[in-house]
């Protein structure tokens, strides 16, 4: 780059003149971009009221001089101009019964665009495609079914003409299952699912796991009490697609119900990382996280695909954020785990068992039914609930982490129709300290290169870009930090609570933009809006008793009655 | 008070006999009518009163169990509802003990003990009336609620969790848990003034080795009753406050223990047992002299065994847990100890026996309920020593086993001497004989009522029948044995019949007594029949274990008690040497006044916790005027 | 004042029978009639069946009823959507608010029919007794007035003050965002 800049430098010497004269005017077609040096002059462009209370999580979606926002259910899609003005708005058709299933806040994530449309999925079970331009529905599928407690929460990833949709109800006692839907039509190609027969989760010939214990037939079913993996939960996370090797990677949710004592067995799939073929579906690999999961942690936390030298060999790693708390490195071609270190205060599990590359549990944290256990952390939410980021410029990991803990008192409970079969009370906990932290995480030395701490957890995605890191707060401040050392370098106060992940883009003029949703809620703030009675310190998974705790009280009632996308642009 | 042993008196100096007791009578009557009789502090009043509302409440609970027999008399029987069998049994099962047995046991000791150790009034005559009042005022709660279908229901040592906010839900624990709270206040008062006059108001010379063996066992019984009922109150208590202001005392999950319960009660439970069996022992041992016509035969070893049992007492209380799962060596150690108190049992069931061998026995009815008693009891005491073992008491728990053992005992071993000493006493409380034709009639048929009620039940509790069932399918094949029992149960209930109705008739039409109708041996017999307010005229000096054998003629006398004020003679601890004239207060209305503030502070602390603040404030100002100086003759000293 | 002491006392075994009184059989054809709700035409309140006031509204009042209507409030799965009371997927009910009004008919017909943001109904689950148990139990949740029946704590994790002791207190003038 600097011998390029010579050559250029010294081929124009004879214009040095001319070049001088117009420099000014060259400086002012050319913006800067969105950096260190510039993001102190960051300002608010125009924000859009979303008219909808709920979480907003997520991330809008870009696309020329057009930003699409989908809102939470009952959803609208919305399409913006880069003033801020409506072009088009498109609202489904919505099931009122999806809120009731909708745990942790019922936060859905945005649109993806994907050659000119918009793929999305609704709480109440539609995966959608819609044209970017017009707003036209392509096409509209009614892919999870409430009836048996399944939701969509994540987005869909779209790769090689294909939709990958996972469900969600866990809590419900639905069984989770990942489908891939024609990208053109809709039609669905293949749906595997976490429980089960072999048949039915995808274990076949291609299936070749790290670890000895994934070897068997149906261990779907046979870790399983009889019949209990009909109503096991592990539902997908996010979804990553690894084009090269062709494969779709995620975790699945945790085992249902609560109560491990109701589900004696290693609960597979649940609670583990899976890798399929894209094409067919057919699992590759399985890595247990949390088999048995006693704490309803599950392994359904967004992940990063990072290709690195590790220990001198280029490798494809996966970064996995489990909610036990360990951040675990795992080579994405076979889910050999590589690295296992905790990113937060960690006291129910105290490593991994290299053999099993499953997790060492710690006797006094461990769960029974009717009996309590007390200050297990992480809390069930776990340490990373929302995008993490690779810093391209540090080759940090950028993790925005939750430092909460429980008590957790599992109880028999029966799957009924319609309702959630947690089965547990639970209460969360804002230890002593810092209750989040931004961690940029050094993979090279399997340790925090910096930490920077927030009196409350983190639960929106981070942005890395331009050597910064930037993310929002349960308070609603949204931040920028140098990426290298973690100092503060800018700051904004939003009119609510950010459970969102900024994004940065280019605007057609050329100019630095940079979008994120404000509206709190979520499994971590959904609290701070009305509709809960924090007087119950079970209310919301438990949240009711963080909030009523010193650091997290003042977010109470700050939920402002609309979300909102506010859109800053360097000047 | 520093003045010595015996000062001369006001009068008292050789004055004319009627002039004396003219005076006596003066300072120490009651006043009739109704005021006189809401303010005495005489104890023979209490005491008659307290027997006389404990054996009503015998009645009560008879009827309750005449209900559940008749209920249980026939497999699928729809005579009481299943809710209403489960308050009948629990009324039944709290009523007789804490509103009977206990109760009865230590009014017995209220009327006898001053009078068997030679003083004019209990110590603190004032608190007596208040517990009086309070036990009266616990019996009604329980029984007004019981009318008013709000009966605990969770049987007599109301288990948690059953008794606990979460499964037992309403006032109806709550009833039961308070209704503790008042029998133990009038217990544990009682408890304290007994102890205080035998130690220090016996008659001079009475020392230690002349104490009169009922005294002996009413002693022992009430330091078990200092030692074991706090733990009970603390329980229940501990449960009023887990049900009315959620504190988690019994909540495993937030750090409280279930069985914390079982140990808090049995701590008490098992003493409670001895509570009511020690003072029966001590009846048998001071009425069996009288008929074997000799002293009681072995009286250190039966004093030693009253202390040794009453000690024993409190190491027993993990045999009712043996299936909670206790260590294995706990369950040892407790059946050792449990096997144990059979030996000092077993030692006063030989001195009786040598004392009747050794004597010229007069087979008169208290006699004949002593015999009844000593069969019943080792019957009873056996099937204890059987259910003392693990193995055995894992199959029997909470079998009709069990109850039959424990009627056996309780029955056997606390209510046969106690029908025994109402016919040995009634002379001295009313001055008229209980018939003694319908005296055999009534031991007759009690007695054989009695084994033909329960001791089938040892087979039907073998056989499996759970206890608290309210019902049984006939296919069980315990109906032949049930409808027996039932009917057996009548021959029983007809004894107590007779037994209410020859004290019923006799008080009025009974053959006059005179002072000592048995030739009995002890200080009580020195005095008339019934005995005056002042019980003796002059305090009597005891040279021997059984004073009006040994002294036929005439007692020696202490004089130089005051006559203007209520005086009584304090004397040392073992040898009964007189220390100073101690002057015991008058009338009052106030132990009535404080009993009913607190009556209403209790009740009403079921219902909200600020009672205790509200009603503390009543309770305050009655205690005030209860202790205000009110410038009598007994406030000077 | 002859007279007065047997009407207090009269009241009294009245109100004990009242709050205490337990059935543990109801008569089939009072159970039908205890369905036979008349709710107003938007689904909220109206009037309870005649056999309900003729039974002297032997629900709300009876501490028997209102724990066998928290025992099925644990059992049903009502604490997975609202926990507590303090709401989680579904609306808090120890705030006093009520999306269909504090009616008792309006909670049994919300417990039998269901309602359409994801309240299930639990018509083919529970007998119309039950229903009303858990009616009168939810009811209580969110009272602002202490009542002559009330449940207590369970023995379970600790999560609010029990029923019998705290009232709503949310003041009613602020409607929660929903």
């Amino acid at each position: 780059m600097g011998l390029k800049a010579y050559a250029f430098e010294t081929s124009i010497r004879g214009a040095l003149v001319a070049g001088a004269l117009l420099g000014s005017q060259t400086a002012r077609a050319d913006p800067p971009a969105l950096g260190l040096e510039t993001i102190g002059r960051l300002e608010l462009a125009w924000t859009f009221r979303t008219g909808n209370p709920r979480g907003h999580a997520g991330a809008p979606a870009v696309s020329g001089d057009s930003i699409f926002v989908l809102t939470p259910f009952p959803h609208a899609l919305v399409a913006l101009d880069l003033q801020g003005h409506e072009r088009w708005r498109v609202v489904p058709d919505s099931d009122p019964r999806a809120e009731g299933l909708a745990t942790g806040g019922g936060v859905t994530d945005g649109p993806v665009l994907a050659g000119g449309r918009l793929y999305l999925t609704t709480l109440d079970g539609h995966a959608m495609a819609v044209e970017a331009a017009t707003g036209r529905v392509a096409w509209d599928r009614a892919v999870a079914s409430l009836d048996a407690g399944e939701t969509l929460r994540n987005a869909p990833l779209v790769q090689g003409g294909r939709v990958y949709v996972g469900s969600a109800g866990d809590d419900a006692g639905a069984r989770g299952w990942l489908a891939a839907l024609d990208s053109g039509t809709g039609r669905e190609l293949w749906r595997r699912l976490s429980t089960g027969p072999d048949g039915e989760v995808g274990i076949g010939p291609q299936f070749r796991s790290a670890y000895p214990t994934e070897a068997g037939a149906d261990l779907g079913v046979r870790t399983w009490p009889p019949e209990a993996w009909r109503q096991g939960g592990g539902s997908p996370g996010p979804i990553l697609a690894d084009a090269e090797l062709g494969v779709v990677v995620y975790g699945t949710g945790h085992p249902a119900p609560w109560n491990p004592d109701q589900r004696p067995g290693s609960n597979r799939w649940t609670s583990g990382l899976f890798a399929r073929d894209a094409a067919t579906g057919a699992a590759r690999w399985f890595t247990p996280t949390n088999p048995h999961d006693e704490h309803a942690y599950g392994a359904a936390s967004p992940n990063l695909l990072v290709d690195r030298p590790w220990r001198g060999v280029d490798r494809k790693l996966l970064v996995h954020p489990d909610p036990n708390g360990f951040l675990q490195v795992l080579d994405r071609e076979t889910g050999l785990i590589l690295s296992a270190k905790p990113i937060v205060p960690t006291n129910a599990v105290s490593g991994l068992d290299a053999g099993s590359g499953a997790p060492v549990r710690a006797d006094a944290k461990r769960t029974h039914a009717d009996t309590m256990t007390r200050d297990i952390c992480p809390a069930w939410t776990g340490p990373v609930l929302a995008e993490p980021a690779l810093s391209a410029e540090t080759g940090f990991v950028l993790l925005p982490t939750s430092r909460l803990c429980m008590d957790l008192e599992p109880r028999d409970s029966g799957v009924i129709p319609g309702t959630l079969s947690i089965g547990a009370n639970v209460r969360l906990k804002v230890p002593a300290g810092p209750a989040g932290a931004l961690v940029a995480w050094d993979l090279e030395r399997e340790a925090p290169a910096w930490t920077a701490e927030e009196p409350l957890p983190l639960a929106g995605g981070v942005l890395a870009t331009g050597g910064l890191a930037i993310y929002g707060t349960l308070d609603g401040r949204l931040k920028a930090l140098d990426a290298r050392s973690g100092r503060s370098l800018w700051e904004y106060r939003a009119p609510s609570g950010i459970i969102g992940r900024p994004v940065a883009f280019t605007g057609p003029d050329g100019r630095a933009y940079l979008a994120v949703l404000a509206g709190v809620g979520g499994p971590l703030g959904q609290a701070a809006r009305g509709g809960i009675d924090v007087r119950d310190a079970t209310a919301a998974g438990g949240l009711a008793n963080a909030v009523r705790q010193a650091a997290y009280r003042d977010i109470l009632g700050q939920g402002d009655e609309s979300g909102s996308l506010l859109v800053f642009r360097l000047p | 008070m520093s003045a010595p042993a015996i000062l001369p008196g006001e009068l008292d100096r050789g004055a004319e006999r009627a002039i004396l007791h003219r005076q006596l009578e003066r300072t120490w009557a009651t006043p009739a009518g109704f005021w006189g009789a809401l303010t005495t502090v005489d104890h023979k009043t209490i005491g008659l009163r307290y027997i006389v509302t404990a054996f009503g409440f015998l009645a009560l609970g008879g009827v309750l169990a005449l209900a559940m027999r008749w209920q249980l008399a026939r497999p699928e029987s729809r005579v009481l509802s299943a809710d209403l069998y489960n308050q009948a049994f629990t009324v039944h099962g709290a009523n007789m003990m804490f509103l009977f047995a206990v109760p009865v046991m230590e009014a017995m000791a209220v009327y006898l003990v001053p009078l068997m150790i030679g003083t004019r009034n209990i110590a603190f005559p004032r608190l007596n009336a208040f517990s009086y009042w309070i036990y009266l005022f616990g019996g009604i709660l329980l029984w007004a609620a019981f009318a008013l279908q709000i009966g605990p229901d969770v049987g007599w040592f109301a288990y948690v969790p059953l008794s606990g906010p979460q499964y037992s839900s309403g006032k109806r624990a709550d009833i039961w848990a308070q209704m503790i709270t008042f029998t133990e206040i009038a217990a544990l008062a009682i408890a304290v003034e007994i102890v205080v006059t035998v130690f220090k108001q016996r008659a001079p010379g009475m020392s230690l080795d002349r104490i009169p063996l009922f005294v002996w066992g009413a002693l022992v019984t009430s330091f078990l009753v200092m030692l074991a009922m706090p733990a009970i109150m603390i329980a229940s208590t501990s449960l009023i406050l887990d049900r009315l202001v959620g504190t988690h005392f019994f909540n495993p999950t937030e750090g409280g223990d279930v069985l914390l319960w079982q140990h808090l009660f049995w701590f008490f439970g098992h003493p409670e047992v001895y509570i009511i069996f020690l003072p029966a022992t001590g009846m048998v041992s001071s009425m069996l002299p009288t008929f074997a016509r000799r002293p009681v035969f072995g009286y250190l070893p039966l004093v030693l065994s009253i202390v040794a049992i009453g000690i024993l007492s409190f190491g027993l209380w993990v045999h009712h847990m043996f299936t909670t799962g206790l260590p294995r060596l706990g369950e040892s150690f407790f059946t050792a100890s449990s096997m144990a108190i059979a030996v000092p049992a077993g030692v006063q069931i030989f001195c009786w026996l040598a004392t009747l061998w050794d004597g010229r026995p007069v087979w008169r009815t208290p006699l004949l309920f002593i015999a009844a008693f000593i069969v019943t009891f080792v019957l009873g005491g056996l099937t204890g020593v059987m259910v003392a073992s693990v193995p055995l008491d894992l199959q029997v728990h909470d079998t009709y086993f069990v109850v039959a053992h424990f009627h056996y005992v309780l029955i056997g071993g606390a209510v046969f001497p106690l029908l025994g000493a109402i016919y040995y006493w009634y002379p001295k409380m009313t001055g008229r004989m209980l018939s003694e034709r319908l005296g055999r009639w009534v031991v007759g048929l009690i007695f054989v009522g009695f084994h033909l009620t329960f001791f089938p039940m040892h087979f039907l509790g073998l056989q499996g029948m759970p206890r608290r069932v309210y019902t049984y399918q006939p296919e069980m094949g315990w109906g032949a044995a049930n409808l027996f029992v039932s009917l057996s149960s009548i021959l029983l209930a007809a004894g107590f019949a007779l037994f209410f109705l020859d004290v019923i008739r006799s008080a009025r039409r009974g053959p006059v007594a005179g002072d000592n109708p048995w030739d009995a041996s002890t200080l009580e017999w020195a005095t008339t029949s019934p005995p005056p307010p002042y019980n003796f005229a002059r305090i009597p000096v005891v040279t021997s274990a059984n004073p009006l054998w040994s002294e036929r003629e005439a007692l020696p006398v202490v004089t130089g008690l005051r006559v203007d004020r209520r005086e009584i003679v304090i004397s040392s601890v073992s040898d009964a040497t007189p220390q100073a004239r101690e002057s015991s207060p008058r009338d009052s209305i106030w132990p009535l006044v404080t009993a009913v503030a607190a009556s209403v502070m209790l009740i009403a602390s079921i219902f909200t916790p600020w009672a205790v603040v509200w009603g503390a404030i009543p309770v305050a100002a009655a205690l005030i005027g209860w202790f205000w100086p009110k410038g009598l003759p007994e406030d000077e000293a | 004042m002859r007279a007065l002491a047997p009407a207090v006392l009269a009241a009294l075994a009245f109100a004990g029978c009242q709050r205490e009184t337990r059935d543990f059989r109801t008569d089939p054809p009072v159970l039908a009639a205890l369905d036979d709700v008349a709710p107003l035409p938007n689904r909220i309140g109206g009037a309870p069946p005649d056999v309900y006031v003729a039974l002297g509204q032997p629900y709300q009042a009876n501490a028997y009823a209102l724990s066998e209507g928290k025992r099925l409030y644990d059992g049903m799965n009502c604490k997975g959507c609202h926990a507590d009371g303090g709401g989680g997927t579904g609306p808090a009910l120890l705030d006093g608010w009520w999306r269909y009004g504090p009616d008792i008919v309006s909670l049994y017909v919300t417990l039998r029919d269901g309602r359409p943001r994801g309240m299930p109904s639990y018509a083919d689950k529970l007998n119309s007794e039950q229903l009303w148990q858990v009616a009168a139990y939810v009811q209580t949740i969110g009272s602002y007035r202490a009542a002559t029946a009330a449940t207590s704590r369970n023995d379970q994790m600790q999560s609010r003050p029990s029923e019998n002791r705290g009232p709503a207190r949310a003041p009613l003038t602020e409607p929660p965002s929903r």
